[in-house]
């Protein structure tokens, strides 16, 4: 988390290997990230759907660098990972013809069909309305932590408390510039997590007062 | 027997305007397959970015039809024969549409969104992949956007110089525009007619069968949510209980209207309304830094350009250097006053484009019916060139009016009627776009302060409007110099001439007579003020036409 500005998008898109930086590296179990690599798949803020494409089509992108696969194998794959994320039936519809919560399925679909290691989302509920990014963030879960899935971990970039309580095992708060690390935090809540529980309200009020630190620097 | 002449008649003239077509296509299809490559390489490279934009902004304002005889020379002098006329007369009709074409294609890929681009790097698609995932499809909507005004342009030019006399010899290749001009230099008028509709039907045909069902397919996959804006009309609070019943029934009319109207109507506004929105919208990300070295090698290639543009004109004219500075000495006051009157009249043609646009377009956009109705014809009309029907308008200024008025009085109407005939569409056009694309808000807001006609016009209409008509500007007036040059001199219309004053009617009657000394000076001339126009007048008119005149915010829904 930080405030607007600070360099978010920048960090995550030099972890996903998009930017060089000019000091420093970035290691994915113990190699150095020169590139793009599958290993990293990258959620947008904007779903980055091609609206040229049909879902399907968008989720099959991903397989595209496979080249031992057949044209089919990579539709089949790419069907089954639309029927992942809840979108089976839907697989011809342009991104234009889908609500906001279909086309960031679409895109969580296209990202976990590169089998990832990591997962690395920016804002990724930013632009949907309140009610479907709570259904989202409650499936999201169990979506890409799946016995068939390779993801590890996920890096998030968020400015929504609650979402990042929620979902978090850390937070890290950044602020300045450039940006540096203010604080770390270690959510301990078993999940799932409800946003009732005083232990959750304590964490928010812990990680605003953060913020505010933040805000300062 | 009369019958089956005007069936072979018809035939030529199909197979002609085939041929004129197919000219049109590859020209347009070459341009928009290089534009993708070119585009591309000046959106990722800053060296390369700045020699294509000076490039192309200085060309796309050019009356590119003046140099062909230059051209042309050049070609048939080394290539030479039939090969070197269609060469030539290829070349022309490339320079005419491309640039616009490029421009367009440049600047949707320099627009394509970051995350877009992100998302096809970290997807390893590849070089190949990203243009066929990624950078073709983000030209589409503004290639849809310039393809139909390339199309009419093209075809204005390619009927004019498909057919040129240099002094005594004649050159010409096959194709509509030639065999309409062989039909009327020998007075043929039946056999000019028919090519003349049959000409009309296929435009129609391509227009509605071919290029309709593209920039529909092509707007349709736009990035731009804000694509529909077009379609967004003017409501105008007329339902009040009194007449309710009446309203129900003009609901239903209305109804049956806009179903034609959608059926039938605004591609080429659409289409046209992206390009100039996306021009005016989208904000361009900051041009590629350079590096110091990238800056000299820049300056160092601009030079280099330079050098060997004057080399060539040099090592071209080196037999008649001497000559041409002679005959800029003795003749060179009479080419600026010349240059001076041409320019006039394109001013005159200007600005009587724009105040007939006006309440055209005003009518438009408040009044649904005149638009349904208005805008197919305007379309249809914009896309059919003058230079192919001038000989049958040509005919009452040659007699009956000349009679009345005098010669030179008419001719310089005919003129005057010619330049404005292939100028006015593109004005209304731009203008169109502009007003239309006025948020719904604001024409609310004016209607709430019960402001009246004129006010609507001064306060909202037409600055609303400025922008898409003033970064329309530099076309038009090409299209200006294109219908000066086919008015100002007549050639073989009752086996006479028919000439003004003028700078272009000047060029036509050395290029006719075979005084090379005299055209390329005149040429000359002609570049250097080609060249001045675009770096004090075009490239500020866009700046301040972008920034000053931006409403940011005010063009979207
Ligand atoms: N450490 C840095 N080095 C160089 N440039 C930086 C750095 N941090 C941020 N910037 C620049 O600051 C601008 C904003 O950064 P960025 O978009 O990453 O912020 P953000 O935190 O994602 O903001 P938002 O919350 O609005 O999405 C960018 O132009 C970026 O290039
Ligand atoms: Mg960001």
């Amino acid at each position: 988390m930080a405030p607007t500005g600070t360099g978010k998008t920048t960090l995550l898109r030099i972890i996903a290997g998009l930017r060089k930086p000019d000091t420093g590296k970035v290691l994915l179990m113990g190699e150095e990230v020169r590139g793009p690599t599958p290993k990293l798949a990258m959620i947008f803020q904007d779903f980055a759907l091609f609206p040229w494409l049909t879902a399907l089509e968008n989720v099959e992108l991903a397989l595209m660098h496979r080249k031992d696969l057949s044209k089919e194998v990579r539709r089949e794959i790419a069907r089954k990972y639309l029927e992942l994320v809840g979108l089976g039936g839907f697989e011809d519809y342009y991104p234009r013809e889908l609500s906001g919560g279909m086309k960031q399925r679409v895109a969580i679909a296209r990202a976990l069909a590169a089998q990832p290691v990591v997962l690395l989302m920016d804002e990724p509920f930013a632009n949907l309305d309140a009610i479907t990014a709570e259904g989202l963030r409650a499936e999201i879960y169990n979506m890409v932590f799946n016995e068939e899935s390779t993801v590890k971990a996920i890096i998030m970039v968020s400015h929504n408390l609650e979402e990042v309580v929620e979902l978090s095992d850390k937070v890290i708060i950044l602020g300045g510039r450039p940006a540096n690390i203010i604080a770390e935090v270690e959510i301990k809540l078993p999940r799932p997590r409800n946003t009732r529980d005083i232990e959750f309200q304590d964490y928010l009020d812990r990680l605003y007062s953060l913020l505010s630190i933040s805000l300062k620097t | 027997m009369v019958a089956v002449d005007i069936w072979s008649i018809a035939l030529t003239a199909f197979l002609a305007t085939l041929a004129t077509f197919g000219r049109v296509a590859l020209t347009i299809v070459l341009g928009i397959v290089l534009g993708w490559f070119l585009g591309y390489a000046a959106a990722k490279s800053g060296l390369f970015e700045r020699v294509f934009l000076s490039i192309t902004q200085t060309l796309e304002a050019v009356p590119v039809i003046t140099f062909f005889p230059i051209v042309l020379i050049f070609f048939v002098k080394s290539i030479g024969g039939y090969i070197g006329t269609e060469l030539a007369v290829d070349f022309l009709v490339f320079t005419a549409v491309v640039w616009n074409i490029w421009v367009g294609e440049y600047e949707a890929i320099k627009t394509a969104p970051q995350s877009l681009e992100d998302a096809a790097e970290m997807l390893n698609l590849g070089f190949w992949g990203r243009f066929r995932y990624l950078y073709i499809p983000v030209t589409m909507p503004r290639v849809a956007g310039n393809v139909l005004v390339s199309f009419a342009d093209a075809l204005f030019y390619i009927v004019v110089s498909e057919v040129i006399t240099l002094g005594t010899t004649q050159y010409s290749v096959f194709g509509i525009g030639a065999l309409i001009a062989a039909w009327t230099s020998r007075g043929d008028w039946t056999a000019a007619f028919i090519g003349l509709s049959t000409l009309v039907v296929m435009v129609t045909a391509i227009l509605f069968g071919v290029l309709r069902p593209f920039v529909n397919w092509a707007v349709k996959y736009s990035y731009d949510p804000l694509m529909e804006v077009a379609r967004t009309r003017v409501r105008r609070p007329i339902i009040t209980s009194r007449v309710r019943t009446l309203a129900a029934r003009n609901m239903r009319y209305l109804r049956r209207v806009i179903a034609i109207e959608d059926a039938i109507m605004p591609v080429f506004v659409r289409a046209s309304s992206y390009a100039v929105r996306h021009r005016l919208l989208v904000r361009p990300r900051p041009r590629n830094i350079l590096t110091k070295t990238e800056r000299y090698m820049g300056m160092g290639i601009l030079i280099l350009i330079l050098v060997l543009i004057a080399y060539s004109i040099y090592n071209s004219w080196q037999t008649t250097w001497d000559p041409i500075m002679i005959d800029l000495y003795k003749h060179g006051l009479l080419y600026l006053y010349y240059l001076g009157l041409d320019w006039l009249r394109v001013a005159l043609v200007t600005i009587t484009s724009i105040l007939t646009a006006i309440p055209i377009n005003y009518l438009m956009v408040t009044h649904r019916r005149v638009e349904a109705i208005l805008l197919p014809i305007l379309e249809d009309l914009a896309s059919i060139p003058v230079s192919a029907y001038l000989p049958l308008i040509a005919i009452p200024f040659t007699t009956y009016l000349a009679i009345i008025l005098g010669i030179h009085a008419s001719l310089e109407l005919l003129v005057f009627l010619v330049a404005y005939l292939s100028t006015a569409w593109y004005v209304i056009y731009n203008m169109y776009v502009g007003m239309k694309t006025i948020p719904r808000s604001l024409w609310d807001v004016a209607e709430n302060l019960k402001l009246g006609t004129w006010q609507k016009l001064r306060r909202l209409a037409i600055p609303g409007a400025m922008p898409a008509t003033i970064t329309g500007l530099a076309s038009t007036v090409g299209s200006t110099w294109g219908g000066l040059e086919v008015a100002e001199y007549i050639q073989g219309l009752n086996g006479q001439v028919y000439m003004v004053h003028g700078f272009t009617a000047l060029m036509d009657y050395y290029t006719a007579i075979g005084n090379m000394v005299g055209l390329e000076a005149m040429s000359l001339i002609l570049g250097i003020n080609v060249i001045l126009l675009s770096i004090f007048l075009w490239r500020r008119l866009f700046r301040l036409a972008r920034e000053r005149y931006r409403l940011e915010g005010a063009i979207t829904l």
